[in-house]
């Protein structure tokens, strides 16, 4: 079972992996320490974490992931509408829109995207 | 190891008399400025880190030396907490359960300190072990954190805002925070490493760990994380100004729902009531100038009263319990030297003062020996504890012939000698108690001292010389010079200044001559305008009226020790007399003084001089004899007492024992 969720920190150990994969763990390291100035203990304290919540592989050295950025983040967004609004889009919309009205834009995007699931 | 336990033993009582007290504080000035306890804690971990201070008469300590060193020693343990009810409710007690029994080689109070000081190095070590755990766990958790700004970093392991480090100090933030929050975290964060808490909640932590025994101690350091919260606050509204009072409480809300975090661990955001924060946020105003001039006064009060240990007084002297002795004491005995009979109805309040005495709490030497002056003694009875073929029973508080040192024996045991830190104080107690003018004169000796010190420390090798000449029809006044100079020198200069016959006598008296040294011739001041003929007869009345101010006894300065006592009918007048035995001015011979008294007063007085040792009374078919051994050739002696002329007669057989120095009663 994957685990769906990522701390801050986490998501942007996670980005570095899925912008570079496949990517070395030696890599990985480097690129590690560059951005945040983790040792390599930390590096692989934190991959390790996030094999074992089953979104990435280390196999002989090389790092992959086991699932994709966006679906990782469609499967998130899924289990946030399911818990907070008991799984009920409109309700999330309705929400979302209470405070912030949506631009013209993002309307028609969204009658796009409704049309072609009709259309499926 | 046992002796360091018990100093950190006895400096954590008297530091809990000060958290005590801060407490208290604490408490009254909680509406005013809350940073003001931060100093008071201060205060008290001073109390904690230093082991010895100067000592002061505005002490409020109770004692600085509760459990004493030598209680291993004692035969039964005592402390002396310095409060009579807590000392009252715990030495029975402890006398009770831990009191050294003869028959084992090992007095149980030795055990109980050893397994106490067992215990609290196991304590210690469990408090570091936690502290270690702790630091490897926080260290563990932030080394997943990205940098920020300057010192700050964001980590997702963490559940509120703290900081971290005591050298580099860095301040986490937690990477779910809300941003709009952050801005205020950061000013908080901020105060607390611009006022170095990051480095003094450690150090209490520090102390915490070496005096974790004590209860007040847990309590005092909960408080103090406390109050650096809320000083924290105070010097953010401070800098910032009380426009972002409604903001900073919505910041510490927010921050207020992370779980609790550990104690040693470090400075939390929202780790503390919450409650009580915001409203001490809302209600914060910049301290008046009064309140600031009161706090440190308050300060300053208070670092006198607790940073400085109280004197030692005589009544915990060693392990003497003398409080108890003088507050019991039936009868009572002066020696001086001059009387050494018991004074019939002392005054109880009087001889109460001798508990207050401030004495030195460290010894003058570590002399026991006999040999030590005590030409003042008191000594404190029971009851009348004279009895048939015994001893003198009772406590002997002896202080030298000034009244500078005191040491305490009863009859046991002796202690060491303390240095009398208010000797005037000691003077005027055997000057209310004895009523006599012999102390009055060693008080004003000083002042003499000053006003004739041409007097003073004069050759004596001739004797003395003292001229006396009539100023007016009742004044007299006196010169002293050495003989020697006197026969030499022209005498002119010595009328221009004179002292009474009583000042006279008290500085002849502090230089150990007898009566015969002492030489008194009547002049004529030829600056005078008083005049008066001087012929024999004159001569021996002025005469007599110096000599009438003679004490008796000035050539021996010692009081004697007793040897024996006993009560019996000596000269069978068919009542008891109260014969007394006591040591003499030895100076290389062997003597001792014999006295006895019927109901209260003197009748005879002699000292005797022998080449046999005396042991004591002894009572032979009924008869009150002197026992002796010869130290020629070790033989028994027995010497009858008779009574003849105003003296003792001590025979034994065909030998009478000789007589040396003082003679006869004194008035």
């Amino acid at each position: 079972m994957i685990e769906y969720q990522m701390g801050a920190i986490e998501s942007r150990f996670a980005d570095i992996i899925w912008q570079n994969e496949p990517i070395t763990s030696a890599d990985l390291c480097k690129r590690s320490e560059n951005e945040f100035g983790w040792k390599k203990s930390t590096t692989y304290t934190v991959l390790k974490r996030l094999c074992d919540k089953g979104i990435f592989q280390n196999q002989k050295g090389i790092v992959s992931s086991l699932i994709s950025k966006q679906d990782f983040y469609s499967v998130q967004s899924e289990k946030f509408v399911q818990y907070t609004f008991d799984g009920s889009l409109p309700a999330f919309l309705a929400a979302f829109t209470s405070r912030k009205s949506l631009t013209s834009d993002e309307i028609a995007c969204i009658r796009k995207l409704i049309d072609e699931y009709n259309e499926d | 190891m046992e002796a360091l336990f018990l100093k950190i033993l006895n400096m954590s009582i008297t530091a809990s008399w000060l958290i005590i007290a801060v407490i208290a504080l604490r408490f009254i000035f909680s509406k005013s400025s809350k940073s003001i306890r931060i100093v008071l804690w201060g205060i008290v971990a001073v109390r904690l880190l230093i082991p010895y201070t100067i000592k002061s008469a505005l002490s409020i300590i109770p004692s600085a030396n509760t459990v004493p060193d030598e209680i291993i020693y004692h035969k039964a343990p005592y402390i002396n907490s310095g409060v009579a009810a807590l000392n009252n409710v715990v030495n029975p007690a402890l006398a009770q359960s831990l009191a050294a029994q003869p028959e084992n080689s090992i007095n149980p109070m030795q055990i109980v300190l050893f397994i106490s000081t067992v215990i609290w190095i196991v304590g210690i070590v469990i408090m570091m072990a936690y502290a270690i755990i702790s630091y490897i766990i926080v260290y563990k958790n932030t080394s997943e954190s990205v940098f920020i700004k300057s010192c700050v970093y964001m980590c997702d392991r963490i559940s509120t805002p703290f900081i971290f480090g005591i050298f580099k100090p860095r301040i986490y933030i937690p990477s779910f925070m809300d941003s709009n929050d952050l801005h205020y975290v950061l000013l908080h964060e901020n105060a607390h490493l611009s006022r170095l808490d990051h480095i003094w909640k450690p150090l209490g932590f520090i102390l915490l760990t070496v005096y974790w025994f004590n209860p007040l101690m847990w309590i005092g350091y909960i408080l103090f994380c406390r109050d650096i919260e809320f000083a924290c606050d105070e010097k953010v509204l401070y800098n910032e100004g009380s426009q972002i009072k409604k903001n900073y409480s919505q910041a510490l809300l927010n921050c207020s729902t992370m779980k609790k975090r550990t104690l040693i661990c470090p400075l939390a955001f929202g780790e503390v009531g919450i409650k009580r924060r915001i409203k001490s946020v809302l209600n914060y105003r910049k301290p008046a100038v009064l309140i600031i001039v009161v706090s440190v006064i308050v300060i300053v009060i208070t670092c006198v009263c607790f940073l400085t240990d109280p004197y030692n007084t005589l009544s915990n002297i060693e392990d003497m319990n003398l409080d108890s002795i003088i507050d019991n004491t039936a009868y009572l005995t002066v020696f001086n030297g001059e009387v050494y009979d018991s004074i019939q109805g002392f005054d109880k309040d009087v001889l109460a003062e001798l508990k207050e005495l401030n004495i030195s709490s460290a010894p003058v030497s570590q002399e026991k020996n006999e040999n030590r002056d005590r030409s003042n003694t008191l000594i404190l009875q029971k009851n009348d504890g004279v009895s048939l073929y015994s001893y003198f029973v009772g406590t002997a508080i002896c202080f030298n012939s000034d009244f500078t040192e005191v040491y305490v024996n009863d009859g046991e045991k002796s202690t060491l000698s303390y240095r009398v830190l208010d000797s005037e104080a000691a003077t005027n107690i055997f000057a209310s108690l004895t009523k006599s003018n012999k102390y009055e004169d060693l008080l004003s000796l000083d002042t003499l001292k000053k006003e004739y010190p041409e007097f003073f420390g004069l050759d004596t090798s001739d004797g003395l010389t003292v001229f006396i000449w009539q100023t007016s029809e009742k004044d007299y006044l006196c010169y002293l010079m050495s003989t020697w100079i006197v026969t030499i020198s022209d005498m002119s200069f010595a009328f221009e200044k004179g002292a009474t016959m009583s000042e006279i006598h008290t500085i002849i008296q502090t230089y150990n001559l007898s009566k015969d040294d002492i030489n008194v011739t009547i002049v004529e001041n030829p600056l005078s305008d008083y005049h008066y003929i001087i012929d024999e007869k004159y001569k021996d009345k002025v005469k007599t009226m110096f000599w009438s101010y003679y004490t008796p006894d000035f050539t021996e300065n010692e009081y004697s020790i007793i040897i024996d006592a006993i009560e019996a009918d000596v000269d069978n007048d068919g009542q008891n007399e109260k014969c007394v035995l006591s040591y003499g001015h030895t100076s290389g011979v062997y003597t001792f003084n014999l006295s006895v008294s019927q109901n209260g007063i003197e009748k005879y007085h002699n000292t005797f001089i022998s080449d046999s040792t005396v042991k004591g009374f002894i009572k032979v078919d009924d008869n009150v004899m002197l026992n002796c051994v010869s130290m020629i050739d070790g033989g028994i002696e027995n010497y009858e007492i008779e009574f003849d002329d105003g003296n003792v007669l001590l025979t034994c057989e065909e030998k009478m024992m000789g007589y040396w120095g003082r003679q006869g009663v004194t008035n």
